[in-house]
């Protein structure tokens, strides 16, 4: 049994939260969160577990506390002091220490007020304070077993809060707290360092009697709903659906090289040395997401949101629209105000906030300036695993400082987590600088291996072709005179072909003429030869009239027609 | 520092605790060696008003109030010490007949 303390990264690494009917001891040096943890804890379980809770500030009075607890959002008088009860026991300042005393009376008094509202949640905030009064190790120690007792007997969930009992502190001067570590269930430190000039928190899970919990410290922070804990389960199922739909990618041709677009829910990187358009790139897609009625937001660092619009104008994107339609929300964070992970929270809470289904963030290696190097890598990574486990497609850009892929190319180590992977890049050649583009990587998609030549013109962003003649890639004028030439060929060939096939018309119709009059020559002739086969017969026929007339004038008998006369006189018919 | 007035004062307790009974007899004591009239003792069990305590915000007991006229002073403690509460009161021994 756990009693949820509503930070959801801390409920996480303690695989629910605070042992319930047990105690805490939340420690750690001044500022680092421990009044802000209790009390988030203690309202999450009045307002949302439905536990009632008391807070004893040793060190507030009441109206700070709820002045400080409205900054992130809890309005503590609208709770109610029958759901959450604050008891300002601060020590009259006046208090002149007079022998030993003890917390019967409070406890007493606690007693009371926890049976009438039912209270489940109990803070103890400073109990250092209350301790540095008794100045005899034996009473502080009675003290708070009469305290410990007391507590296991109400079966309340209790936090007590600390400054920290070592590291900071000299060995003695605190000694007597060093037992509360022992006699508690849970133990939880907070801390608070400077790295190069930038704040680094952090909470640590010391202890949990039975139970498993994350032992490594983890980065929090305390942003305006409270404390934030940069945690999620390994194990917890991802929640969005891997998708295979595709999305445009705001450049037609880039679509093409990606077979289609990028994957919904990819991440994406684009990389590259200043000046190769990677920010171009970045507004194209979120022009193209906000184009499919998609909600986007869009990270700037260190550029102004005015001068973005301005400058992608000037490419033909405009975000404009789609900000005055509330599509669109762009943001400028400052890289070098608050560490990266007020950063990332304030990234998720606008993306939330908007409902984005598209988020980019340009550069990303803005985050890993100054005072960040160690936080950042971690920080790209939950960006990546937080947007994936909501389903969201994230594009991120990041400086290269050289076209060094090797060791510049994972500046923050999300090269190996990201999907898909576009690098731009400058080629210079003849006198030259042209923007080249290649897809090192695209997870689960066929993509191209070409480099392309990315095209910046008022019309918007292309990809071209490029010409790989003799192994080498041809761009800007070399591929326009490359071009021309290519075009002038092809005319001098077109004409060419044109210019045979009339001739070979003329030569078929020549011919054709020929076959017609061939025909007709023949048709006459053909006549002429049976013309004369009927004069023939004619000729014939009175030839033989003339012979048989003859042969009857002679008296002769009239022999058989046309029997040849046989110069024997005799006639043999075999 | 002397008026008519008695001197008030309110003496917080936890019922049987030991701290508390050691300060109801330490005090007593110290008011029966007063001339009569210095002082005006209230004694408070919180066990059995707890809801006192909260408004009066004793959270620490035993706890001795002592108002003198505008003067308000605070004790914490078994009062073992009665140094400490002579002082506090300004007091002088000499008035005492006890102690």
């Amino acid at each position: 049994m756990k009693a949820h303390t509503g930070i959801s990264g801390f409920d996480a690494m303690t695989g629910g939260g605070l042992p319930v009917g047990r105690t805490t001891l939340i420690e750690g040096g001044p500022g680092s969160g421990k009044t802000v943890f209790a009390l988030q804890s203690l309202v999450n379980g009045a307002v949302g577990q439905g536990e009632p809770g008391i807070f004893v500030a040793f060190e507030e009075s009441a109206p700070q506390l709820v002045a400080n607890a409205e900054s992130f959002g809890w309005a503590l008088p609208s709770i109610g002091a029958d759901r959450l009860f604050l008891i300002d026991a601060q020590p009259d300042p006046n208090l002149i220490p007079s022998g030993s005393f003890d917390f019967g009376g409070l406890l007493a008094a606690l007693g009371a007020k926890a049976d009438a509202m039912g209270a489940r949640r109990i803070v103890f905030d400073a109990i250092d304070i209350v301790l540095a009064l008794m100045n005899d190790p034996a009473s502080i120690r009675r003290e708070m077993y009469r305290l410990h007792n007391w507590l296991l007997k109400r079966d309340m969930t209790a936090m007590i809060t600390s400054k920290q009992t070592e590291d900071a502190m000299p060995a003695s001067a605190l000694p007597p707290l060093d037992f509360l570590q022992f006699m508690v269930d849970c133990s939880v430190r907070l801390s608070h360092d400077i790295v190069d000039g930038v704040s680094q928190r952090a909470i640590r899970v010391r202890k949990y009697r039975g139970s498993g919990f994350e032992p490594n410290p983890t980065p929090i922070v305390i942003g305006s709903n409270g404390i934030d804990v940069a945690y999620t389960d390994p194990t917890a199922p991802r929640r969005a659906p891997v998708s295979a739909e595709r999305i445009q990618s705001g450049v037609p041709g880039l679509d093409t090289m990606l077979g289609g677009g990028y994957f919904r829910g990819a991440s994406v990187l684009i990389t590259g040395a200043p000046g190769t358009a990677k920010t171009t790139l970045c507004g194209a897609f979120a022009e193209a997401a906000c184009r499919r009625g998609e909600n986007t937001l869009f990270v700037s660092f260190d550029s102004d949101v005015q001068e973005i619009i301005r400058n992608l104008v000037s490419v033909g994107i405009d975000l404009k629209s789609p900000v005055d339609a509330g599509l669109l929300r762009l943001e400028t964070m400052r890289a070098l105000e608050g560490n990266a992970e007020t950063h990332l929270m304030r990234i998720r809470t606008i993306a939330e906030m908007h409902d984005a289904q598209c988020i980019v963030i340009d550069p990303l290696s803005a985050l890993s300036k100054s005072g960040n190097r160690g936080a950042a890598p971690s920080v790209a990574e939950r960006l990546i695993d937080w947007s994936k486990a909501r389903g969201l497609t994230v594009l991120c850009s990041s400086l290269l400082a050289e076209d060094d892929l090797i060791t510049a190319g994972t500046p923050l180590q999300i090269s190996t987590i990201a999907d898909t992977w576009i690098n731009l890049s400058y080629l210079v050649t003849a006198g030259e600088r042209n923007r080249a583009l290649s897809i090192i990587k695209s997870r689960g998609t066929e993509h191209s291996n070409q480099v392309r030549e990315l095209v910046l013109s008022a019309n918007g962003l292309s990809l071209t072709d490029v010409y790989t003649a003799d192994g080498a890639v041809l761009m800007g004028t070399q591929r326009w005179k490359r071009e021309r030439d290519d075009t002038l060929a092809l005319k001098a060939r077109r004409a060419a072909a044109d210019h045979e096939e009339r001739r070979l018309e003329a030569e078929s119709a020549e011919l054709m003429a020929q076959i017609e009059q061939l025909r007709s020559r023949h048709a006459s002739t053909e006549a002429e030869r049976a013309a004369l086969k009927a004069r023939e017969a004619d000729q014939r026929h009175e030839e033989d009239q003339t012979q048989m007339g003859m042969r009857r004038q002679r008296g002769g008998e009239p022999g058989p027609q046309n029997a040849p006369l046989a110069p024997g006189g005799g006639h043999d018919d075999r | 520092m002397t008026t008519d007035k008695p001197i008030e004062l309110y003496l917080y307790v936890a019922g049987g605790l030991p701290n508390s009974l050691r300060a109801l007899a330490n005090v007593r004591a110290y008011c029966k060696g007063a001339p009569p009239g210095r002082f005006r003792l209230t004694v408070c069990d919180v066990l059995e008003d707890p809801e006192r305590a909260l408004a009066d915000s004793i959270l620490l007991t035993p706890q001795l109030v002592a108002i003198d006229g505008t003067d308000r002073h605070v004790l914490v403690g078994d009062m073992t010490d009665l140094s400490v509460l002579r002082r506090v009161l300004m007091v002088d021994g000499a008035e005492f007949n006890g102690q």
